[in-house]
């Protein structure tokens, strides 16, 4: 139980630092396509600041919603997996990218088209966010497996 | 016809708001209009009669105090979500000859109907009624947001119409282009024409309407009576700015800001850069400063040429003592009546305030006379 909660944690994190990554990397290479002085140092402190502030200094907390979207997606993935016969790293990275498809693509309709997370506001930006979602899901699911997917147990 | 509530009329003047603020005039303030449906903006036709602006589509009329219950007719549809609607409402500067009277607000496109813009019609007032509607600015290219539209407006002293554009909140970056209206001033002619002394006519693929540029959701905007133009706009989380607009400029938006995103990233870790202006003054956290005056009127000589900025968050008025287009120092007014949409100068000098809301009311402040000093 403690290394499911533990992995699920991880997961999150996972599924954050890509939000955040690719957030600072669309906002850094727009600044940097207008000739904005972008250096190593000012890379590094963007990267930090993201990670923290849209972890925790947000008006709206995103690592909440990462952290309610996987849950359910990883739950729901859980009761698939007693009926399918498919891998555990395969379903649980397809229940990652979904919580995260849902959270980029439908989340925004909810708020007039608002795209709240700066960097889900292209298709290539939303993609993005959706493949982190599916490695943090690939990583939790391979923690359950122990290292195997079923059919290779 | 719905009759002002004089038992609450007299109820807010017996516990009217009493301050004494040094040698100032002391004010009241009273409710004079209620059931308004998120009124946005107040243009002042007469001493008597006040027009008002309901962000859900509704041009209103109010005679001697009293709300009319009739919607004034003719007035365009509007796209009531979000933070669009009906937004601003001005009178043409000869409207006593002409009749002329100018709308902003949020309009779904006529083909593609989830995409909208901002636009900006003129009509004529008559009686209750707006005839020869004619369209004068759309925002172009189209948005699928409905958030960000500035939609402030306000005539130039040479009679050209200043329009704030707002970058659509999902198209900030294109704040910085001159291709389109995101985050831009629009100067035109009152017939919506364009100024053959716009700053960007001759710039390649500029739009020639584009009068200054990187702006973000500018809402409040006046002109000062030498010709300065103050603008104030939202910032993010953070980084409300104060500007002081001239033609051509760039005012960073979002290349540099004070405020980060609501997200809690990053948005630009600059704040200043060669070639982009500097606000006179910057918020850190938001008021969310909607509309702005520049008081020029006479029942409150101590605040002539003072600005007075309607906040949002958490709810109030900001007078800026002024010397020239220096802030010298900020007070904060009239926070008990929570989100003010607007502020605006009556004809006879008080201050009007509009709550926004489904449930607004406007306010008037009125001077009871001088308190010695200390």
């Amino acid at each position: 139980m403690f290394k499911t909660i533990a992995a699920f944690l991880i997961s999150v994190l996972i599924a954050m630092s890509c939000v955040a990554l690719q957030t600072s990397v669309s906002n850094l290479l727009w600044l940097d396509s207008i000739n904005m002085p972008i250096t190593l140092s000012v890379i590094a402190s963007m990267l930090a600041s993201d990670l923290v502030g849209m972890s925790a200094a947000g008006a709206y907390p995103i690592i909440v919603v990462v952290f309610a979207g996987l849950l359910i997606a990883f739950t729901v993935a859980y009761l698939l997996s007693k009926f399918m016969n498919t891998g555990r790293r395969l379903l649980y990275a397809l229940a990652g990218g979904t919580a995260l498809f849902a959270i980029v693509v439908l989340m925004p309709l909810a708020f007039y088209n608002l795209d709240l997370i700066a960097g889900a506001r292209t298709l290539l930006g939303k993609l993005c966010l959706i493949l982190g979602g599916a490695i943090a899901g690939y990583y939790f699911g391979a923690q359950l497996s122990g290292g195997y997917d079923n059919e290779e147990a | 016809m719905k009759k002002p509530n004089r038992a609450a009329l007299l109820a807010s003047l017996l516990f009217c708001c009493l301050f004494a603020h040094g040698s100032e005039t002391n004010y009241q303030t009273e409710i004079i209009v209620e059931g308004l449906d998120n009124p946005w903006s107040v243009a002042f036709v007469s001493e008597r009669e006040w027009l008002v602006a309901e962000r859900s589509g509704s041009l209103r009329l109010i005679t001697d105090g009293v709300l009319n219950s009739e919607p004034v007719a003719g007035v365009p549809e509007v796209l009531f979500a979000g933070q669009g609607g009906l937004a601003e409402v001005l009178l043409h500067p000869k409207f006593l000859e002409n009749k002329l009277i100018y709308l902003s607000f949020a309009g779904t496109d006529s083909e593609q109907k989830k995409l909208n813009r901002l636009v900006v019609v003129r009509g004529q007032l008559e009686g209750n009624s707006l005839v020869s509607v004619e369209t004068i600015f759309g925002s172009e290219p189209l948005r699928k947001t409905a958030a960000h539209y500035g939609a402030r407006i306000r005539f130039m002293a040479d009679g050209t119409l200043l329009i704030t554009s707002g970058d659509g909140f999902n198209y900030r970056e294109q704040a910085q282009t001159l291709d389109n209206h995101f985050g831009k001033m629009i100067r035109i002619n009152d017939d919506g024409s364009i100024p053959n002394d716009n700053p960007f006519l001759s710039t390649p693929g500029a739009l020639p309407e584009i009068w200054s540029y990187g702006h973000r959701n500018p809402q409040g905007l006046v002109i000062a009576s030498d010709g300065t133009v103050f603008e104030n706009e939202h910032g993010p989380m953070g980084g409300d700015e104060l500007n002081i607009v001239e033609p051509g400029k760039n005012y960073g938006w979002p290349a540099i800001t004070y405020g980060v995103d609501y997200s809690g990233a990053i948005i630009s870790p600059f704040t200043e850069q060669a070639g982009m202006e500097q606000p006179i003054k910057y918020w850190v956290p938001s008021i969310a400063p909607s509309g702005m005056l520049l008081y020029r009127g006479d029942m409150f000589p101590e605040w002539q040429g003072d600005l007075f900025i309607s906040a949002l968050v958490p709810g109030d008025v900001r007078r800026l003592h002024m010397d020239g287009q220096s802030v010298i120092s900020e007070d904060i007014l009239w926070s008990e009546f929570g989100r003010i949409r607007h502020i605006g100068e009556a004809p006879d000098g008080s201050l009007i305030l509009a709550t926004d809301g489904s449930d607004g009311k406007l306010i008037r402040v009125t001077a009871t006379g001088k308190l010695s000093e200390g």
